[in-house]
């Protein structure tokens, strides 16, 4: 029998799914928690073998060797970073790390974690993560090891969602738990009363207990799920990719979140029910008013065993020679033509922030293409580029490069090391586009909060990039027709001369939109204010405006928390405060739940940005549905108009007013077509038909 | 008893209370008094049973005599060691955290002195620029090229410095590889000479990275990292396969040599120098491009490592190769039995590791048995505890002492005059001249400590426990009167030896390690 030392840091269905198959492989599984116990429980660990640092002590390897010493351990397999971190230390190697979903995601301030991965990658010559945004924080935390695509146990042929009760989970990680009941109350609007929503922390579904007495995931997670007929999955996390596969035999009666890393497993398991947010539940509501998708007995549910050999799995993988920088990438298997997707920003999973969502979107579409991601970043560019030349080396075509700037410049040595490669993509045929999300550092604010030299630094860069990168690249790209006009001004300005800019707005993301109508039952108009309120956003002239509407009009607000005390004042100051129809809400786009079925999206910006910028609430608007109200000496305007997304005003109360009352009349017909012609798939497409 | 007690109390405070009231000329004439009737200290441990713990173990006493008052008046025993040892791992976190700000900070200064007391540093660096150019320039190059470097080099008139790293280098030549030699450390001279055929360019590590500059290599091996050394190689460690040798003073614990040490000063010095060689192999083994692989002398000094330094090195870069035996050298005729009578010492006596004293000792016992008339002694080395054998031994008109080094071909002329090999020790991570000499068909007479019990057993040779110089004496004078006993362990030495250190076993497998395997070996 062979004999697997298996170390966990905590213990859920990832763990439970690696056991399992350990177990049925014929395996003696030693389950070690690195936070100080065997499980099941055996004899006492020393106190310190608990400690964050003293765990990983001279003392703690020595007290591990001879605790495992007659034991006689054939494997090791560690289980999430600190599991790993013990077994570097604790073992010297010889083990194989999983790493999942969640494990990198930490800052430097984090001690203990930068400690530990430092610790895996210098006993590892090799890490498994669980896809490509992973590797993606890999290399952003310096590993020079080659990354393998995760392998995972294979997971029981069976069905779990089949009790015939109509009940709906919303699964959930614990961070995601307030998410998780903003859900819930959506839901129970949506779906009527005689539905029932249970709420299931996703670690819940198997548990340590559960490992103790020797429980088979498979089984604990049919007995954790016996009541319910559907199930929605949020957010993301270590325990994410182990469920929604062991779920995939009931994919019609899923909905997944669409988080970053849900949308690579997605597209794995070609899961028909994605959706971000809200959405979920309308999603759901769909499935559920679908006779067709909804039968629980369309079929009979799956019930066989699990089949592979996971630890064979490793061991064969393990054997296998990989060169330092390789990453197993949709983008490295192919043997299409190189695409690059180039950000100076990192993808972030966020569903607020313009930038943070404009990079995830795009990141998103160009990943379906089997793009290869670089970051504008040390230690990403080093390994990124020298992977992406050794791939053009070795014979791949060079295709496209798509490249975004961030809201400060890169360093001079990064723009030129920048440079220099896409001369090469260039001269081996690749064809290229720089999208500038704007020029900021030329602008002159009569109070910036920077000191004159940072300021000249800034603007020296911010030139040089666009020089060096920028002017190397076939097309440059800006937010909009308008912003390339406002960037050709300040350039002139600054004795530039001027360029060429395609317009390349931000997009609609169709797993974004939500109809309130599935949602919300009151008849009625909201009025939503979803942004700053700070001085570039001032709106006073608005304030003033909705002061002389009908008192059945609710009106919200979106906006941080810093900003809450400013916005009350004002709206006392106008009386309107203490009216039931105001509500200040700091939620995200993705889950504000209005109290009417119709809700009208105002964009009345006031500064001189305005002007020139595409504001990306625009398309957010759009993708709830929401007519936009917007000034029409905004950069938006025409696009609103021409698009009969909504109607522009002058800058006046009356105007506001009569814009507001005449949007209330007639909604704005062109949205429904916009969602399906604006999308950042279309964007992509765009940029490759122009390249090509 | 009590009334005993208290009487030694009272005389006790009064002699006290009268000597502190005397002139300081008295105080001074009876402290002379009291030192010069006080039993001689020595700075060799006693060699005798009270120095060996029942089980065999070294016992310490004699230089660190700590009692568990002396930690705490009121602490269990039990918790002493616990307390310690985890106090001893929370300071060195905190210490590896202050250090890390402490050395941004001397980074941000330095970047300053630099530039104001750039001068000094730019002629060494044009210097090392010079040396780089002029050395390469006279180097052969081959397909395959590997760097070596150390902190030291044999070279005349200082031959006992890294012996084994200049056979390591004429065996690589010998197989076809081009190798260039550099060596780095805090008191090294510019220079560049040449010893026995190959040629050697030493500095403090500017010429190390000038060369790297100039040229590139297969892989780059180093013998006795240190800072110097590894800060010339940092900025190449992306692109460079480098691997370590670790042969013990550069990585080990100011414990393994506390037989060395004379007064508290040393001490101290000792144990600073051990923290921040603990600091610098964490930052080795932390670095993002640490080196490929790790070669330890044997399973042993592995432990050790990891135990001296407190870390773990990574299993999947960790190689034991051991010192390679040259038995074409050290080739074995078999012995007469009358040989067995003819005893060698030959090491270095610069420190207590090497234990000339226990040697000084297995010969006094020996001197008193009946075979001593037969027998023959040759001591040939050097060191700061070589005199010793002098004062002790001078007497004897049978045992010959010459103070000298001698070099690899007279050695191995030796060992064929000669049937045992006198090597106690106190601290081997291999023992070359031991193997060497096994090599050759003498039986060894060592200690069972450190890595010994790895090379040698009682079918190889004699080996008693730590210290304990009566044992080594005995297998001696049993081996006298069992001449067939002696030429089972002649033989079996021998073998022993080219099995586990032959070429093979130890200059192939490190070439392959290397990367340099060559095409064709030893033509």
């Amino acid at each position: 029998m062979t004999n697997v030392l298996f170390l966990t840091a905590d213990i859920g269905p990832a763990e439970g799914s690696v056991y399992s198959d350990l177990k049925r492989n014929g395996r003696k599984v030693f389950t070690y928690n690195v936070a100080g116990r065997w499980v099941p429980r055996e004899g006492n660990a020393p106190l310190w073998m608990s400690g964050d640092k003293t765990r990983l002590s001279p003392m703690a390897r020595n007290w591990f060797t001879r605790a495992i010493e007659s034991k006689n351990i054939d494997f090791t397999i560690s289980s999430g970073l600190h599991a790993g971190a013990f077994a570097a230390n604790n073992l010297g190697g010889a083990f194989y790390p999983l790493l999942w979903r969640g494990n990198l995601d930490f800052g430097g301030s984090n001690e203990t974690s930068t400690d530990a991965f430092a610790d895996l990658l210098r006993t590892t010559d090799r890490l498994l993560l669980e896809d490509s945004w992973e590797m993606d924080k890999a290399v952003s935390k310096n590993s020079q090891v080659p990354h393998l695509q995760m392998r995972y146990p294979s997971p029981a042929a069976r069905s779990y969602l089949t009790s015939t009760s109509g009940d709906v989970a919303i699964i959930y990680p614990r961070s995601k738990e307030q998410e998780a009941g903003v859900l819930r109350e959506a839901a129970h609007g949506a779906f009527g009363g005689e539905i029932g929503i249970g709420l299931i922390e996703i670690k819940s579904l198997y548990r340590s207990g559960d490992l103790a007495k020797g429980l088979d995931f498979y089984n604990t997670l049919a007995h954790r799920l016996e009541k319910y007929s559907y199930a929605i999955i949020l957010g993301t996390g270590p325990h994410h990719s182990t469920v929604i596969r062991a779920l995939q035999h009931d994919k019609a009666r899923l909905v997944v979140d669409q988080t970053v890393g849900m949308v690579f497993l997605s597209d794995e398991l070609k899961l028909p029910h994605r959706a971000r947010g809200l959405r979920c539940i309308q999603e759901m509501k769909k499935i559920l008013e679908t006779p067709n998708d909804s039968s629980i007995s369309r079929g009979e549910p799956k019930h066989e065993s699990p089949a592979g050999d996971f630890l064979e799995t490793l061991n064969n993988l393990w054997h296998k020679d990989f060169d330092q920088h390789f990453e197993e990438l949709p983008a490295v298997l192919d043997d299409g033509p190189l695409n690059i997707f180039f950000s100076v920003g990192t993808v972030q999973d966020l569903t607020k922030g313009a930038r943070h969502q404009r990079v995830r979107n795009m990141h998103d579409e160009f990943f379906q293409r089997r793009s290869f991601n670089i970051f504008g970043q040390q230690p990403f560019m080093d390994r990124r580029l020298t992977l992406a030349r050794t791939m053009l080396k070795a014979g791949r075509r060079a295709g496209v490069f798509y490249g975004e700037n961030s809201t400060s410049p890169m360093t001079r040595v990064l723009n030129n090391y920048l440079a220099n490669f896409l001369t090469e993509f260039s001269r081996l045929g690749g064809r290229s586009m720089w999208f500038v999300r704007d020029l900021h550092w030329l602008e002159k604010f009569e109070e910036s909060p920077w000191t004159d030299a940072h300021v000249a630094k800034l603007k020296s860069d911010g030139i040089f990039e666009l020089e060096e990168v920028g002017d190397r690249t076939d097309i440059l790209a800006a937010p909009s027709g308008a912003s390339g006009e406002g960037f050709n001004g300040l350039l002139v300005a600054a004795g530039e001369k001027e360029r060429q800019w395609l317009p390349l707005p931000p997009a609609i993301q169709p797993q974004n939109i939500v109809d309130d109508t599935a949602l919300v039952g009151v008849q009625g108009v909201t009025l939503l204010y979803a942004g700053g309120i700070s001085e570039i956003y001032g709106m006073e002239l608005y304030l003033s405006a909705i002061g002389g509407l009908d008192e059945l009009t609710m009106i919200d607000f979106v906006v941080r928390e810093p900003e809450a005390e400013p916005l009350k004042r004002e709206l006392e100051r106008l009386g309107l405060f203490e009216s039931e129809r105001i509500r200040i809400l700091h939620t995200t786009m993705d889950l504000y739940h209005p109290r009417t079925s119709r809700t009208l999206g105002i964009i009345l910006l006031d500064s001189k940005y305005a002007k020139f910028a595409f504001p990306y609430k625009t398309v957010t608007m759009i993708e709830r549905g929401y007519p936009i109200l917007c000034y029409s000496d905004m950069g938006i305007a025409e696009f609103v108009v021409s698009n009969d997304l909504g109607i522009a005003v002058e800058r006046n109360v009356d105007s506001v007013r009569e814009g507001i009352k005449t949007l209330i009349a007639e909604g704005a017909p062109g949205i429904q077509k916009a969602r399906k012609t604006e999308t950042w798939k279309s964007r992509v497409e765009q940029i490759f038909k122009i390249l090509s | 008893m009590p009334k005993k007690r208290n009487l030694d109390a009272v005389l006790t405070k009064v002699a006290k209370s009268l000597y502190r009231k005397a002139p300081k000329r008295v105080r001074h004439s009876i402290k002379s008094i009291v030192i010069r009737a006080l039993p001689k200290t020595t700075d060799t441990p006693t060699l005798h049973n009270s120095s060996v713990n029942s089980d065999g173990s070294a016992n310490y006493n004699t230089k660190l005599p700590m009692v568990l008052e002396d930690i705490g008046i009121t602490y269990d025993k039990t918790i002493v060691l616990p307390m310690l040892a985890l106090e001893n791992d929370a300071l060195h976190n905190l210490l590896r955290k202050s250090q890390r700000q402490l050395e941004e900070k001397r980074q941000l200064l330095s970047e300053k002195q630099d530039y104001t007391s750039g001068s000094h540093t730019d002629q060494r660096q044009i210097n090392a620029a010079a040396l780089a150019e002029e050395y390469l320039a006279a180097q052969p190059d081959a397909s395959i090229r590997h760097l070596v470097l150390a902190n030291e080099y044999p070279r005349v008139g200082k031959e006992y410095g890294n012996g084994f790293v200049h056979q390591r280098v004429k065996q690589y030549l010998a197989a076809g590889v081009a190798v260039d030699v550099v060596c780095a450390g805090y008191s090294v001279d510019q220079d560049l000479f040449e010893y026995d055929g190959v040629r050697i360019l030493t500095g403090h590590g500017e010429e190390i990275s000038e060369v790297l500059k100039r040229q590139s290599y297969t892989s780059v091996s180093v013998h006795f990292l240190n800072r110097r050394i590894w800060s010339a190689l940092e900025p190449f460690l992306a692109k460079l396969d480098v691997h370590l040798f670790l042969h013990g003073y550069e990585c080990s614990r100011w414990v393994r040599r506390i037989w060395n040490y004379r007064n508290g000063k040393e001490l101290e010095r000792a144990i600073h120098r051990s923290i921040d060689l603990q600091e610098f192999w964490h930052d080795v083994l932390y670095h993002p491009h640490q080196p490929k692989s790790y070669i330890f002398v044997s399973d042993w000094w592995r432990r050790a490592v990891n135990d001296d330094m407190r870390v773990t090195f990574p299993t999947n870069r960790v190689h034991v190769v051991h010192n390679y035996i040259n038995s074409d050298l050290f080739n074995y005729h078999p012995k007469e039995d009358e040989q067995r009578f003819n005893l060698l010492w030959i090491r270095s006596a610069a420190n207590r590791n090497y234990a000339n004293d226990i040697a000084i000792k297995v010969l006094e016992i020996l001197s008193r048995s009946n075979y001593w008339e037969r027998c023959s002694v040759t001591i040939i080395g050097d060191g700061r505890y070589f005199p010793e054998f002098e004062n002790k031994l001078g007497k004897f008109d049978n045992v010959d002492i010459q103070q000298r080094f001698a070099p690899q071909q007279e050695i191995a002329r030796l060992h064929k005059t000669h049937g045992i090999f006198l090597v106690p020790s106190r601290l081997d991570s291999q023992g070359v001249s031991r193997d060497e000499a096994m090599s050759s068909g003498l039986v060894p007479v060592t200690n069972r400590v450190a890595a010994v019990p790895e090379f040698v057993n009682s079918d190889s040779g004699i080996v008693a426990g730590p210290e304990d110089a009566k044992e080594l004496a005995a297998g001696i004078l049993k081996l006298w009167e069992d001449p067939e006993e002696f030429q089972r362990l002649s033989k079996s030495a021998a073998q022993r030896v080219r099995q586990q250190s032959g070429r093979e076993a130890t200059v192939e497998r490190e070439m392959n390690i290397l990367g340099i395997e060559a095409e064709h070996f030893y033509d």
